[in-house]
């Protein structure tokens, strides 16, 4: 039998943490969720009680708290911060992805 | 326990201002903070460097480190002793404290900490990655090959901020690509057990496994289907109608085809890269019932065949 692992998007409608939900499970505390959704940092609709967010959402969160905590980087420039360090990762995985491919196509050549 | 020189550790010296530690301190994190940093032990060096400011930003803290500094014991190996009946007036105790996942030289010092509470402040690269969760996915032939949209249930562990590990049930659509194999394992990233402090989330690893076919039988990406022929059918030849997963089609049966001969429709199997070829499985029934006129057709056969199918009757 083979295995291959295939990545595949999933919709993870089911999972979903309320403000109070994730505010009791991580270091998040609300005021700093609230600056947050503010600033655009993650996406929410209506008011805080009716607020969602998704496993994304979170991880985000809690990475833009370790900046502003830990670098002191001011709640307003996290945007900015996380943006450019997305596209970093984004830039150095294709950047990987190509190098690769050239190496498979000098193997050939 | 090996002594730590918080002030090396920052890049100062032992007189350096509260304000020229802070700018020490952001240098050394900027360079160092795992979530920013592609230097390798990031995260290693980033929790020497928020210990050190933990204890050098305060200067209660840092008064008494300064005294440990010049008065602990150090044996002629290097290693630290803190003096006899030491006790920290600066005690770390509160959850607003800012630390975590500090050395056993800082705790020795300046107490220690219930580990689920470390996640709280500066200090806090306490991570713990969640767990990778394995489940199975039960789908018919027919999904597998053009792909469906699933719902499945998973069951995942959750630990709270006081460490409690509890379970719920999580509700995900997946989509199976088309052609997906029987055994693949399909890794839906994020959505296994939740990490703790920094530590990323598990993923979700889905076995998919194939759910018995009615009539098709499967082997890898190739598909089998047993076709019962009648014994003229099989004698004379026949064309008959099969269905395959993705349309019915036509086959012919060549004359003389005997049971268990397989016919090979190319390509008509899984979906896949190559894709799967489909096998007809010629297989000789007798008809449930034979009249009298089938008796005596079959009669005239009994009477002019002179070769068994049974070899060891065939030998002179």
């Amino acid at each position: 039998m083979t295995t291959t692992v295939l990545t595949v998007e999933a919709d993870a409608d089911g999972l979903w943490w309320t403000l109070h939900q994730l505010t009791s499970a991580s270091v998040l505390q609300a005021d700093f969720i609230a600056e947050c959704v503010a600033l655009g940092l993650a996406e929410v609709s209506g008011e805080p009680v009716e607020w969602r967010f998704s496993p994304p959402a979170r991880m985000r969160l809690e990475k833009a708290w370790r900046l502003h905590r830990d670098l002191e980087v001011p709640a307003s420039a996290l945007p900015l911060v996380l943006q450019l360090l997305e596209e970093i990762d984004y830039l150095h995985a294709e950047a990987a992805q190509l190098q690769a491919r050239l190496r498979h196509w000098e193997g050939h050549g | 326990m090996q002594f730590k020189d918080y002030y090396q550790l920052l890049g100062v010296e032992p007189s350096a201002t509260a304000e020229e530690i802070k700018k020490a301190y952001k240098r050394q994190a900027r360079r160092y903070h795992p979530d920013v940093s592609k230097e390798k032990d990031a995260e290693q060096k980033f929790k020497e460097v928020a210990e050190a400011y933990e204890v050098l930003k305060s200067d209660d803290k840092r008064r008494e480190y300064d005294q440990l500094r010049t008065q602990g014991a150090r044996g002629g190996n290097g290693q630290f002793t803190p003096p006899p009946g030491w006790e920290s007036a600066s005690h770390y105790s509160s959850a607003a404290d800012q630390a975590g996942g500090f050395s056993d030289f800082f705790e020795s010092l300046f107490g220690r900490q219930g580990s689920f509470h470390r996640a709280q402040g500066a200090g806090d690269t306490m991570r713990m990655d969640g767990e990778d969760v394995h489940a199975e996915l039960a789908l018919l032939l027919e999904e597998l090959h053009l792909g469906s949209e699933q719902t499945v249930h998973v069951r995942v562990p959750e630990v709270d901020v006081h460490g409690l590990v509890s379970h719920r049930i999580k509700k995900l659509k997946v989509k199976v690509p088309a052609g997906t194999a029987e055994g693949s394992v399909l890794r839906i990233k994020g959505q296994g057990a939740a990490g703790f402090g920094s530590g990323r989330q598990g993923d979700l690893l889905l076995k998919i496994k194939l759910a018995p076919h009615p009539l098709f039988s499967v082997d890898g990406r190739d598909i089998s289907l047993v076709v019962p022929v009648l014994p003229w059918e099989a004698a004379l030849g026949c064309k008959v109608t099969i269905p395959t997963l993705q349309h019915k089609t036509r086959v012919s049966i060549p004359p003389g085809s005997q049971s268990g001969q397989k016919l090979r429709l190319a390509g008509l199997g899984l979906a896949g890269n190559p894709p799967g070829d489909f096998y007809v499985v010629v297989k000789v029934v007798m008809p449930p019932t034979i009249d009298d006129t089938a008796k005596a057709l079959y009669q005239q056969l009994a009477a002019g065949g002179d070769t068994s199918p049974r070899p060891w009757e065939n030998q002179p």
